[in-house]
């Protein structure tokens, strides 16, 4: 017997929604996904009207939903926005190719203008030339680092007011998770909030506007849609610490669909005792990021690679110093020895 | 690739793997026995004599350091029959048995609670588990007390019994009855599960004051808090789980719930109960018989000790996620009861930022109700900035009508707000907080919860009505 759409629109249901697990037929849940990302843009204060805003586009889901439906509201609530899309180019056969394209694709679909920049251009080093350094068991560390850096960088090149991420709640959930896991009380407390504004100035700010959206309802909306994107998960083996938060949060969910909301709850409401000291957030010295110490940790990974030290960024600061130290020691000698 | 990683500055490092221990020939401390056990975070081998010293001296630092235990407290020490609690028996025994400076000042009874109603265990067993506890608690000479876990029903008269040697189970069918009644009506095994906690601690509290204890001892070693802060988080109890993970559980005025075993993890504790042939006695529980994705809290159990097999720093790391949150200076004792949860009597966190979790699920709700067409514009822009007034009303009118136990006209506004015996779902949810309107939600209806309950909800509304009809005149 087929189900009615709970909003008794008279039609039938064609879907049960991960979030609330109403039944909602194919017009409606466009309508009240989109309407659900117009709520968070507008109580969130995610935008203002006139600003440019970057669309940081992998070709992966959420970024394509991301920048679509960024489009349909632009139009629809007369936003004001100037959209564009930006790509970061980590340079790995095969998989960038690919979804570079998807990428392309966003960018004639939605007629927004595309700029791509490599992590070659950048750092002088493509993702296949690091993991030929590193080994396949760190890269994770040196791709989320860089694009970081890459997503600032770009954005500052393109003068945009802010970058819009696909993050979406499950991505959330897992880094709350994550960062209990492994005692990050600093990021504990930072990684719910909506606009990742950097106290120091000069910084461009990210927002999330698919903070409360499951990417379940993501996957939906973009398969009756019939958005193409490029789904392949990082070529790389991935942060098993990572991997093992996800599983856990995978398994949550069957248990209770209301879990991944109820973590990004807790994490917005959980408070940091208030004698616990958390790391002070300057700049980098070299680069001018936000970074807790002296040097960005996109800069030590850099030093490292230029240096042939490869793990210099990996291993706790102490050990880094120690090395980069040893080096340098052993470069005035060899001076020394000329003279 | 990785975008869900772009977060990151590289600090998976705080992270720990697997590094190996250091067997010895010797016993580390002693340097003469052989030693048995290895210590994770001393990272050494001990033997049978240093490691229990070590323990011992752990359980006394732990309590020595609070600097809470007055020489005139009587503590009530809550033994379940499982190692663990007779571990902490035994480690009070040892202390209170010292030598003048060193011995305990205070006084120590103990308290087991008979959950067997909900598990449909039968009388029989439920009063053999009992002798079989007294016999334990005997061999130490502290006084005991038993009470039920029905006894939250019970209004009146001495909710707690001596435990003697033949003590046999006193029972109140009603509110045995009522207790089943509340277990069945929730649904998941993640709610009764969270239920059954809300309401030991509501026992503990109850019976310690029954008694004249100022402080309930309760053996939750630092394993079991990593899991608890793991199921908190799920549950959505993120502002006050420090409440349930610290040394000490400040949230009744009078009464003060207090961890003695949080510095010892669970291995040690059973090697400790191990080498002293501590007896325990198999009680099943709630959750023992479920497999691992049947709760939440199951799930969160089974995780911590996966992840333990390949990093071992997990508990440790994850306790002291947990020991550096909360405010230090909030105290609830100076909140009013207004403000406070009626069912786990926490600070209600859920009237926050517009931009929120639970407004945007509160939304969801809604506007998948409404669809397009019954959705006005006007109400969304009207959102921002008054994301309690205006949703919390629609949302509460919404659940109203499509809940079974009131309105059950659904053309009709919702008239359950004015009806004074029925208390509809919103009439409760909004004196709980997030995580226990979680368990609200599982339940089929809210008649069965305990009258003490339900009579805070009549409180608190009536008074809410009468400042609202005076409102316009109070400066
Ligand atoms: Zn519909
Ligand atoms: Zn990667
Ligand atoms: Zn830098
Ligand atoms: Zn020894
Ligand atoms: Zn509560």
């Amino acid at each position: 017997m087929p189900v009615k759409c709970s909003s008794s629109c008279g039609k039938n249901a064609i879907l049960k929604r991960p979030k609330t697990g109403d039944a909602l037929c194919k017009d409606c849940f466009f309508w009240a996904f989109e309407t659900e990302v117009h709520n968070t843009i507008v109580s969130g204060h995610l935008f203002k009207k006139g600003d440019t805003v970057a669309v940081a586009a992998s070709g992966g889901k959420d970024s394509t939903v991301l920048a679509y439906v960024l489009k349909v509201l632009n139009e629809r609530h007369d936003y004001g926005l100037n959209l564009v899309l930006l790509s970061i180019d980590e340079g790995i056969t095969g998989y960038r190719d690919d979804s570079l394209e998807t990428v392309k694709q966003n960018r004639d679909d939605y007629q927004m203008p595309l700029k791509i920049l490599s992590y070659e251009e950048l750092f002088g080093w493509t993702m296949d030339a690091i993991v030929g350094q590193v080994g396949r068991k760190n890269n994770c560390t040196f791709c989320g680092v860089f694009r970081r850096q890459a997503l600032d960088r770009g954005a500052t090149l393109l003068g945009v007011n802010c970058v819009a991420t696909g993050h979406n709640a499950d991505d959330l959930a897992e880094t709350v998770l994550m960062n209990i896991l492994r005692g990050d009380i600093a990021r504990l407390q930072r990684c719910t909030s909506i606009i990742t504004a950097s106290e120091s100035e000069g910084s461009i700010p990210r927002v999330k506007p698919l903070k409360y959206t499951y990417e379940k309802e993501i996957v939906m909306y973009a398969y009756f849609k019939r958005l193409v994107y490029f789904s392949t998960e990082c070529v790389f083996a991935p942060n098993a610490y990572r991997g093992h938060a996800r599983a856990f949060l995978k398994d949550l969910e069957k248990i209770r669909p209301s879990v991944i909301m109820d973590i990004i709850h807790s994490g917005e409401s959980l408070q940091v005792k208030d004698d616990v000291k958390l790391p002070v957030r300057t700049q980098c010295t070299r680069c001018g990021s936000v970074s807790s110490q002296e040097l960005c940790k996109a800069c030590v990974l850099l030093e490292g690679l230029n240096r042939g030290l490869p793990k210099l960024g990996i291993g706790k600061t102490s050990l880094a110093n120690r090395a980069r130290e040893q080096q340098d020691a052993q470069k005035t000698r060899i001076v020394n020895c000329d003279f | 690739m990785c975008s869900r990683n772009d977060e990151e500055d590289g600090s998976q490092s705080l992270m720990e793997g697997k590094t190996k221990l250091t067997w010895t020939e010797v016993c580390q401390k002693c340097s003469t026995e052989k030693p048995v056990i290895q210590i994770l975070q001393i990272k050494h081998a001990y033997c049978r004599n240093c490691f229990l010293a070590h323990v011992n001296h752990k359980f006394r630092s732990t309590l020595g350091k609070s600097k809470m235990m007055k020489p005139s407290d009587v503590v009530l020490a809550a033994f379940s029959g499982s190692g663990k609690s007779n571990a902490m028996l035994h480690l009070l025994h040892a202390g209170l048995s010292e030598q003048s400076h060193k011995r305990f000042l205070f006084k120590v009874q103990v308290l087991y609670i008979d959950e067997g109603a909900i598990l449909g265990t039968s009388l029989e067993d439920r009063t053999a588990n009992l002798q079989a506890i007294s016999g334990i608690i005997e061999q130490y000479g502290f006084k005991s007390y038993y009470t039920t876990l029905a006894s939250i029903f019970e209004e009146t008269g001495s909710k707690c019994f001596p435990l003697v040697k033949d003590s046999t189970l006193k029972i109140k069918e009603n509110s045995e009855e009522e207790l089943k009644n509340l277990f069945l009506n929730v649904k998941s095994l993640t709610a009764r599960e969270d239920l059954l906690r809300q309401l030991r601690r509501k026992i503990f509290l109850q019976s310690a004051k029954e008694l004249d204890c100022c402080k309930v001892f309760t053996a939750n070693t630092s394993t079991d808090l990593a899991i608890h802060i793991l199921t908190d988080v799920s549950l959505g109890r993120g502002s006050q789980m420090h409440h349930d993970v610290s040394f000490c559980d400040p949230r009744d005025a009078s009464v003060k719930i207090i961890r003695p075993l949080l510095e010892l993890s669970s291995k040690e504790v059973t090697y400790y109960s191990v080498f002293h042939e501590l007896e325990s006695i198999y009680i099943p529980s709630l959750c023992t018989k479920a497999s691992s994705d049947s709760s939440i809290h199951n799930m969160s159990k089974q995780f911590v000790m996966e992840l333990m097999e390949n990093f071992p720093s997990t508990v440790s790391t994850v306790f002291r996620t947990g020991e550096k949150l909360g405010s230090t200076n909030t105290t609830n004792t100076c909140e009013t009861e207004d403000n406070l949860c009626i069912i786990c009597q926490m600070k209600l966190d859920v009237s926050v930022a517009a931009c929120s979790s639970v407004q945007a699920t509160d939304f969801s709700r809604l506007i998948s109700s409404l669809g397009p067409a019954g959705f006005d514009n006007k109400t969304l822009s009207q959102l921002p900035d008054t994301s309690k007034g205006i949703l919390s009303n629609q949302a509460d009118s919404l659940l109203c009508s499509s809940s079974t136990s009131c309105c059950s006209d659904s053309d009709v506004q919702c008239g359950c707000h004015k009806d004074v015996q029925r208390l509809s779902f919103p009439d409760v949810e909004k004196l709980c907080c997030y995580g226990c309107r979680l368990i609200i939600h599982d339940m089929e209806n809210t008649s069965s919860l305990p009258e003490s309950i339900l009579h805070k909800v009549r409180t608190r509304r009536s008074l809410e009505n009468m400042r609202e009809s005076i409102q316009d005149f109070l400066l």
